[in-house]
């Protein structure tokens, strides 16, 4: 699904001490299941999954989704592509506060689509009850927010889900809640998680391990 | 693909924020509105006394120079004096004379003050016999509807809103303050050029005047003179009080006045409104950067949110507009109660010309909150950059 060819990444271009987040290398995801993306601090994982899902565009190397190069795409193919086949879970769950759980999930959902009723249905599977669809993000704990922010992710139907450390602020039952639901979705979707802790990544199906901007590691099958 | 970004999801989960922002835009609605009204009672309250009354009376006091009459030909001041009275006798039959005047008298005046919100004006009318009072009464189509017609000398009757304006009523003495107690009240009447009509008493007057029924053919005394041979000047010390220098007096000193004091309120409350808006605005979307920031990373674009943030506005402004009318109405009742009737003064509750403006003013509010708003939605980042 993903040919990431020769990527860099590099910040303060302009002077003498450039930063490589990136420093050049190449990688292939598959079209399905969990990876895992692993490494220390500044070692590069997040920079990574934001150049692959089009929210950074990487200084040199192409990023090959389903045969198109999505680093040379126009600003609206890419704001299409993050619509319509990405989801995303960010570290911090990013909802919106004044509105319910429920207007959080509708509010990433595609026009037309039985929105309501499928966020719903995505609340429900992630095992929040009726009476919290109402609530406002201040009123849910923070396990209930992520699992919002997961909903969110998914209403569209994606065919890949980004998730950057998506159980750093979760105790470690969330955190494994968390870590099944993302493994059920990546049966048939490919889901990328991108994290510091390998206790959360024991049931995946590639890890990606990263050390000063590059691939250091790649296992495939069960860490 | 059309958005989920809704306009209205934010104004009914942030129902305290937004009434703020609603009310600050109703209040002044109603300030820009309610400023109009009480101006207008001003220019609508003195237009009988200017623009009607003038059209079945006309005031003039011609000097003998004007009349012909000239103090070098004649061997002393008596002479003189006597030729400029047969002048001046024989210039009002002249008068008299045309078909389009009724009636011209040499007689006293007094004048009646009428006092506006802002300002007001004052208008002399006539002192006649009491013989005389119905026949000006029918002239200017003004009927008694209090009190009894002038018998003696020293009794006035003064118009129903005239009247309401001064305080005062029949039996007092007219504007006591000013001529004491000389001119009784025995009546009021109702004209739609706010006619009032008296007779003398003594020499208490504010003038001598020509005064001529006229119609409106011949309420421009210069052009009636001139059909008679005599061009008087106010730069000669002629005095002339018509249609021309009452019009004159409407659209310069009352109009034109109200209206740039209307617009310089208006300017001053717009720029006040713009920096208090754009403030506002500044702070109400500095709070709102992270919903942005997530519209974008997960795929919305700029122009849906600068989209969802201009119907927001509209929607804002759209109630502020609507619930500063329904204050403005409310308002206006109040001051209509309050000061408008019992003042005897009118004004104009429908101001087509002000709404336009008002309205005028809030595009040009919305158009000035661009810049925030532009500047707001070009600022926006992915949440990736954010926790950078």
């Amino acid at each position: 699904m993903f040919e990431i060819k020769n990527i860099s990444k590099i910040y303060d271009m302009d002077t003498d001490e450039k930063m490589y987040a990136l420093a050049g290398f190449d990688l292939t995801l598959p079209d399905t299941g969990l990876v895992g993306i692993i490494g220390p601090s500044g070692s590069g994982k997040s920079t990574l999954m934001y150049c692959i899902s089009t929210l950074k565009k990487p200084t040199e190397g192409s990023v090959v989704y389903n045969g198109t190069d999505i680093t040379e795409i126009p600003d609206r193919a890419r704001e299409k592509l993050r619509r319509t086949e990405f989801g995303f879970v960010f570290q911090k769950h990013y909802l919106v506060p004044y509105m319910s759980a429920l207007d959080n999930v509708i509010v990433a959902a595609p026009a037309g689509s039985n929105a309501e009723e499928k966020a719903k249905e995505a609340l429900r599977t992630l095992g929040l009850k009726e009476r919290e669809f109402c609530k406002r993000p201040a009123k849910l704990s923070g396990g209930q927010c992520q699992r919002v922010a997961i909903a969110r992710a998914m209403i569209n139907d994606p065919k890949v889900v980004f998730a950057d450390e998506p159980t750093a602020s979760l105790d470690h039952e969330n955190a494994f809640n968390v870590m099944r639901i993302l493994k059920d979705y990546s049966k048939d979707r490919l889901v990328l998680v991108v994290t510091h802790d390998r206790s959360i990544l024991t049931d995946v199906d590639m890890m990606v391990e990263m050390w000063d901007g590059m691939v250091s590691n790649v296992t495939k099958g069960r860490a | 693909m059309k958005n989920r970004l809704s306009a209205t999801k934010y104004i009914k989960n942030n129902k305290r924020t937004c009434f703020v922002l609603i009310l600050a835009l109703a209040l002044t609605f109603m300030a820009m509105y309610v400023i109009a009204y009480i101006m207008s009672a001003t220019v609508e309250s003195v237009k009988p006394i200017t623009l009607e009354l003038p059209k079945h009376i006309a005031l003039a006091n011609v000097t003998y120079g004007s009349l012909g009459v000239n103090r070098a030909d004649y061997p002393d001041q008596e002479s003189y004096e006597n030729a400029g009275l047969q002048a001046r006798d024989e210039f009002c039959k002249r008068l008299e004379n045309d078909p389009d005047v009724e009636k011209v008298y040499f007689i006293q005046t007094l004048m009646a003050g009428y006092v506006g919100v802002i300002g007001g004006v004052g208008f002399n009318f006539p002192l006649v016999s009491p013989e005389q009072v119905p026949e000006v009464l029918a002239h200017v189509g003004a009927k008694l509807t209090e009190g009894r017609l002038p018998a003696d000398d020293g009794e006035v009757l003064i118009d129903e809103r005239i009247l309401r304006n001064g305080g005062m009523k029949v039996g007092d003495w007219f504007q006591k303050d000013s001529y004491g107690e000389v001119f009784k009240i025995v009546g009021a009447i109702r004209s739609d050029g706010m006619a009032c009509a008296g007779t003398p008493r003594g020499y208490y007057n504010s003038g001598w005047f020509i005064t001529v029924l006229c119609n409106e053919n011949s309420c421009d005394f210069k052009k009636l003179a001139a059909k008679y041979g005599l061009t008087p000047s106010e730069a000669d010390g002629d005095v002339i009080d018509d249609i021309v220098t009452n019009r004159d007096l409407y659209e310069h000193d009352v109009a034109d006045s109200v209206e740039a004091t209307v617009a310089v309120i208006m300017l001053v409350t717009m720029i006040f409104l713009s920096i208090s808006m754009i403030v506002a605005y500044v702070s109400f979307m500095r709070n709102r950067v992270n919903e942005y920031c997530l519209y974008v990373s997960i795929g919305y674009s700029r122009s849906e949110i600068y989209g969802m943030i201009m119907r927001e506005m509209m929607l804002m402004f759209t109630a502020g507009i609507l619930l500063g009318a329904a204050f403005s109405v409310g308002c206006i009742k109040v001051l209509e109660g309050i000061v408008i009737e019992p003042k005897g003064l009118v004004a104009k509750v429908f101001m087509k010309d002000q709404l336009l403006r008002i309205l005028g003013a809030f595009v040009m509010i919305v158009g000035v909150l661009q810049i925030p708003v532009i500047v707001s939605v070009y600022k926006i980042k992915t949440i990736d950059l954010i926790e950078d």
